[in-house]
């Protein structure tokens, strides 16, 4: 129980003091989602993993959006999905662009089209786009606008392993994760991994790092989301992830 | 004695810390010697273990270092001022050092590090604030007419990243502190806080920090101009929802007038 629900619940405090919303500080917050061929032929609860998906998608983005407006307020979300077409941008207006309007759109204004599943499994393509539009986001935001960017934040949905365009299997992803280390290093970057069931575990923690690396145990989308919803707040670490994962206090 | 300040002070856990069951990692101490008040924040750096601890440690002995000092006839001069501040901001972060280094070896497994905070001491004694800063706190000031000033304001700058602040016990920590003295004769009122408000309390031209939020320190402020004040009033204010929705940090304010 929260401790403080006390002070919550009371209505009399002086709630009303005119607090500054504005922000003035801009996060960045990539979410890559694997929608290949398997999310169509995986079932969860005999529903297709990319219907389930989609059905908790549309579930999540209100309290996404709602949050938007408070904790979230500054953050702008970059989605990209790696599967059906390739690597897509599914975000903003659709294209990779890291303009105002482009790609990156406010928490508080996110949309996501229906997912369709199938294909092949950029991943390495897809963490490549997000690193590059996130680098030129921030670029645009400092030159353009002055503001302040923290360190950005990756955070990888997938249930399989990274193939080419065509579907083969890639050793990309080593200078990959060896691009990744260079960022955390220097950026201040931050990777948050989510393997379903079906992920190459050995890529996705070298690509995270085995802090940063969480498997789950079920293809439980609607808890997948909750945790990504935690993992994009600004004042979370590794080890509470973990501990929303493993330690039995999801909501 | 009779005391010469009104103070409030409050602090609350941030979203993480209450989901996790855990407090808050700032820490905060209010003392009045003689008229002369100190006033103490810290923000142990969230990204570290013993941060908390780090917090309460730099309080406890901020104010072990100052409060037998302020019974002393304070310094006269901005220059006398600046001086003391060399010296009180030396002995506070050897003894931080010095501390947090037996800490992490009694109980082992931790290093120095795991301590890291930020730290703000105000010392008032009218007409001079006195102000020595690890770190990204806040303090606003108050003249008559209700004029604020961002006396410390939070680091700016576009190619500056959210909470890439040095801190103690890091040896540049020292060097990089900030020292801080004002002549205000017609002091009203301060206001210190840790980072977890600064966006909420702050108006910002870009990047910039530029002044503090008119209406609303006007409004914190009448929480403690009243003859009597309610000492919860700040802490529900810190815990209410309308806070809680718009930051997920630690946040902790002392607001002090001169009676």
């Amino acid at each position: 129980m929260n401790p403080f629900a006390l002070f919550e619940e009371d209505s009399d405090g002086p709630d009303e003091i005119p607090f500054i919303t504005d922000t003035h500080r801009r996060r960045f917050v990539a979410l890559l989602i694997d929608t290949s061929w398997s999310m169509a032929a995986t079932q969860s609860n005999g529903v297709r993993a990319i219907d389930a998906l989609n059905r908790e998608l549309a579930r999540w983005l209100p309290s996404v959006r709602a949050e938007g407006r408070g904790p979230l307020r500054d953050v702008e979300f970059l989605v990209i999905t790696f599967g059906a077409g390739g690597v897509g941008v599914v975000s903003g207006n659709g294209t990779p662009s890291a303009e105002d309007d482009g790609a990156f759109v406010p928490a508080s204004r996110l949309e996501l089209p229906t997912l369709v599943a199938g294909g092949a499994s950029p991943m390495v393509a897809a963490v490549d786009l997000a690193l590059t539009l996130v680098e030129q986001r921030r670029q645009h935001v400092q030159a353009v606008h002055a503001q302040q960017t923290g360190g950005p934040r990756l955070i990888l949905v997938s249930d399989g392993a990274p193939t080419d365009e065509e579907g083969n299997p890639t050793d990309d992803w080593r200078p990959l994760a060896r691009r990744l280390e260079q960022w955390r290093s220097t950026r201040r970057m931050q990777l948050f991994a989510f393997g379903v069931p079906g992920v190459d575990d050995e890529v996705m923690r070298a690509l995270a790092t085995p802090s940063g690396y969480f498997p789950l145990d079920d293809l439980d989308l609607r808890k997948l989301l909750d945790l990504i919803l935690v993992a994009t707040s600004d004042h979370v670490d590794f080890e509470r992830v973990r501990s929303q994962v493993y330690g039995g206090d999801l909501r | 004695m009779t005391a010469r300040w009104s103070v409030l002070g409050g602090s609350a856990a941030g979203g993480a810390h209450v989901r996790a069951g855990i407090s808050g990692q700032d820490a905060y101490a209010v003392h009045e010697v003689d008229g002369t008040l100190l006033l103490v924040t810290a923000d142990g750096a969230g990204s570290r273990r013993c941060a908390g601890t780090g917090a309460s440690l730099v309080v406890t002995l901020a104010v072990q270092l100052l409060v037998p000092l302020l019974g002393d006839q304070p310094p006269t001069s901005a220059a006398a001022w600046s001086g003391w501040l060399d010296l009180v901001g030396e002995r506070l972060f050897r003894r931080f050092r010095r501390a947090a280094r037996a800490l992490a070896r009694a109980v082992g497994g931790i290093e120095p590090d795991d301590l890291a905070t930020t730290v703000t001491v105000v010392v008032a004694r009218p007409p001079w604030v006195a102000v020595l800063a690890v770190g990204d706190g806040l303090v606003v000031v108050r003249a008559a007419g209700g004029h604020l000033d961002l006396l410390l304001a939070p680091p700016g700058g576009a190619d500056r990243q959210p909470g890439a602040t040095t801190l103690l016990p890091n040896a540049r920590a020292g060097e990089q502190a900030r020292r801080l003295v004002a002549r205000l004769p017609d002091l009203t009122g301060l206001a210190v806080c840790t980072d977890g408000l600064d966006s909420l309390l702050v108006e910002y031209d870009g990047s910039r920090p530029c002044q503090p939020g008119a209406a609303v320190f006007a409004q914190l402020f009448t929480l403690v101009d009243g003859a009597e004040t309610d000492p919860s009033t700040l802490v529900r204010l810190l815990n209410g929802r309308r806070v809680s929705s718009l930051t997920d940090d630690d946040r902790t304010l002392l607001l002090a007038v001169p009676r």
